[in-house]
């Protein structure tokens, strides 16, 4: 396969196969991704409508540069990486759009939509108005397990960092979750 | 206390489960990118615009890209935006708070006037002024009915007045009708009227921001501006799920895009648009794939980077991208732009790859290539830019955007700002 030519999907993605190149097929790694994936965009987002368009957006990404990034040693790092860059970048213009029309604490999910029970829904709604770095942190932790040295590696920064951003993420959520429970 | 880590192991345990019983999304194959590339009219030429380059960040670099252009390249020299001593503002203490975030600002009687809102949990808006002493202070609007009001917009002085355009809030479901625009006069900043308006009402009495409600038939619009007769904004029209360039012949009864195919690739995001004599410019950003030279065979090695870009057109209908010099910078957004004696002002953010976040400013006589301006560095990106009888003002909020851990209050900075000799026609 030339490098222009995107790689074929299997027809049955469920199938977990590796390609020609020796690494998994992109099928099997949406698969076995996806959910994931999905879960950390809802958690930056808070809307799921959103989280599946970035989750599909990330994918596309991967997909559209298979032949390499599905070479890599942990290629869901990259779709972790855009959803995390992108959800926030969302949730910020977003909030520049409408600015505080989504007060986080009142949203309302639309109609039909189950809601996020609580105090999941107040712990994300408070987790994204942390700053980015520390709102990305904390979901890819938390969330998602990984460990700060590979948090670091997604967000390429250092382990330093991601711990300092975890800190300081943790001090100032205890502060808002705190808050809440007084109100 | 709060048991924090009870909430997280718990609140990650619950988002799970609930995304779990969302149906299975199925993966949809990309489809080419055919708004990217669009296809080079047969007379197009190329340009290759050095700029020289002034303050942080790779200076003295010369301009990053060469631009294809569809349009007849317009004259741009001598266009010379010059900030003089650029100072941080005199503030009474207190006056701000960490989160604060500046949305419009307007030289009035009662002296600069900025309002915005505080951007944490409950949101609520707020206001500053400075007087003739220059010192910013809050105005204190205790004595306000801001029942619903989540945000001020935009200020300007009428009738002697001063005049707040507020965006208020009904219900919390998601329907723009549920939200109103409110607007808040007074003559002594103590007692106020409150009035409630349309959005073409508000462009009738000079505000550009209108963002959260639906005007006409378009949704969100801000920086509205007038091209002639007609407006143009950013906005998002009817049909459409995401803003672009829009044009209103009416009055903003009706808005239709008129943002084309744009060699070499459109803006992911669009923030701003501006108009002079020469045509329109739009600023936004763009999302590019970086590869670092590191970690060569991990997927640290790819990235996906935001990029400033500007888009202008002379005639409203052919759109091209335009030269801009963004250094060496990692990343870079394009977030203000206006216009100034005849040509244009752009205000963006440059970060280098360690996260470092400086603001930046950009001229053009035409739109078409673009200057660096020498200003001070300052941290924090985001912020409003303003720009009144010779004097820019940037109000500075580093903790929204920012990576910058830095949570203080808003902080202004004020420059004598002037254009140098226009060329003769």
């Amino acid at each position: 396969m030339s490098a222009n030519q995107r790689p074929a999907l299997p027809d049955r993605p469920d199938d977990l196969v590796l390609s020609s190149g020796g690494h998994p097929s992109f099928s099997s790694f949406y698969a076995s991704e996806m959910r994931s994936v999905v879960g950390l965009a809802y958690a930056l987002s808070g809307d799921r409508a959103t989280a599946e368009d970035l989750a599909q957006e990330a994918f596309s990404a991967a997909y559209s540069r298979w032949d390499r990034i599905g070479g890599y040693d942990n290629p869901g790092a990259f779709v972790r990486r855009v959803v995390a860059n992108r959800s926030v970048s969302l949730f910020r213009r977003q909030l520049r759009e409408t600015r505080a029309l989504v007060r986080v604490f009142n949203e309302r999910p639309p109609p039909n939509e189950p809601e996020l029970p609580s105090p999941a829904a107040e712990l994300w709604a408070a987790v994204r108005t942390l700053p980015r770095r520390q709102a990305q942190v904390v979901a890819l932790h938390y969330l998602d397990g990984v460990s700060l040295s590979e948090v670091g590696s997604i967000l390429g920064v250092s382990k330093e960092s991601a711990n300092t951003h975890l800190r300081r993420a943790r001090k100032r959520l205890a502060e808002l979750l705190a808050h809440l429970e007084e109100t | 206390m709060i048991d924090l880590d009870r909430h997280l192991d718990l609140g990650s345990r619950q988002l799970k489960s609930h995304v779990a019983a969302f149906p299975t999304p199925t993966f949809r194959e990309p489809k080419p990118a055919s708004r990217l590339r669009a296809g080079l009219a047969a007379a197009a030429v190329t340009v290759a615009v050095i700029l020289p380059v002034a303050g942080f960040l790779g200076s003295g670099q010369p301009a990053t890209t060469g631009t294809e252009t569809t349009q007849p390249t317009p004259v741009d020299t001598d266009f010379e935006v010059i900030v003089g001593e650029f100072t941080k503002a005199e503030a009474v203490a207190g006056f701000s708070e960490p989160r604060d975030f500046v949305e419009g600002a307007g030289l009035t009687g009662f002296g600069m006037v900025a309002v915005g809102h505080h951007t944490e949990l409950d949101s609520r808006p707020k206001a500053w002024v400075a007087p003739d002493d220059g010192i910013w202070s809050a105005i204190d609007l205790s004595s306000v009915d801001l029942t619903g009001v989540e945000l001020f917009l935009d200020v300007k002085e009428i009738d002697g007045q001063l005049a707040i355009l507020a965006l208020d809030i009904l219900e919390y479901d998601g329907d723009p009708s549920s939200r109103r625009l409110m607007l808040y006069k007074s003559a002594d900043l103590t007692s106020w009227t409150i009035k409630e308006l349309t959005g073409i009402e508000a462009f009738a009495l000079g505000f550009t921001n209108v963002t959260g409600i639906t005007t006409g038939d378009a949704y969100s619009l801000q920086s509205v501006t007038r091209f002639g007769t007609e407006m143009v904004a950013i906005g998002v029209p009817a049909g459409a799920d995401a803003n672009t360039v829009i044009r209103s012949v009416d009055g903003g009864q009706t808005w239709a895009p008129i943002l084309g195919p744009v060699v070499a690739g459109l803006p992911d995001e669009l923030e701003s648009v501006a108009a002079s004599a020469t045509g329109v410019v739009a600023v936004g950003m763009e999302r590019v794939m970086a590869e670092s030279e590191e970690d060569a065979g991990t997927a640290s090695r790819v990235d996906e980077v935001s990029r400033a870009i500007i888009v202008w057109s002379a005639d409203r209908t052919n759109w091209d991208r335009a030269a801009l010099d963004l250094g060496d910078a990692a990343e870079s957004r394009m977030v203000d732009v206006i216009s100034i004696d005849g040509g244009f002002l752009a205000r963006g953010s440059l970060s280098d790859t360690a996260g470092n976040t400086l603001w930046a400013l950009w001229a053009s006589n035409t739109g078409a290539s673009w200057e660096r301006v020498s200003i001070p560095e300052i941290e924090g990106s985001y912020g409003h830019l303003d720009f009144n009888s010779g004097i820019l003002t940037h109000f500075a909020s580093p903790s929204l955007e920012d990576n910058s851990d830095r949570t203080g209050a808003i902080e202004i900075w004020q420059g004598t700002i002037g254009v140098s000799d226009r060329p003769q026609s």
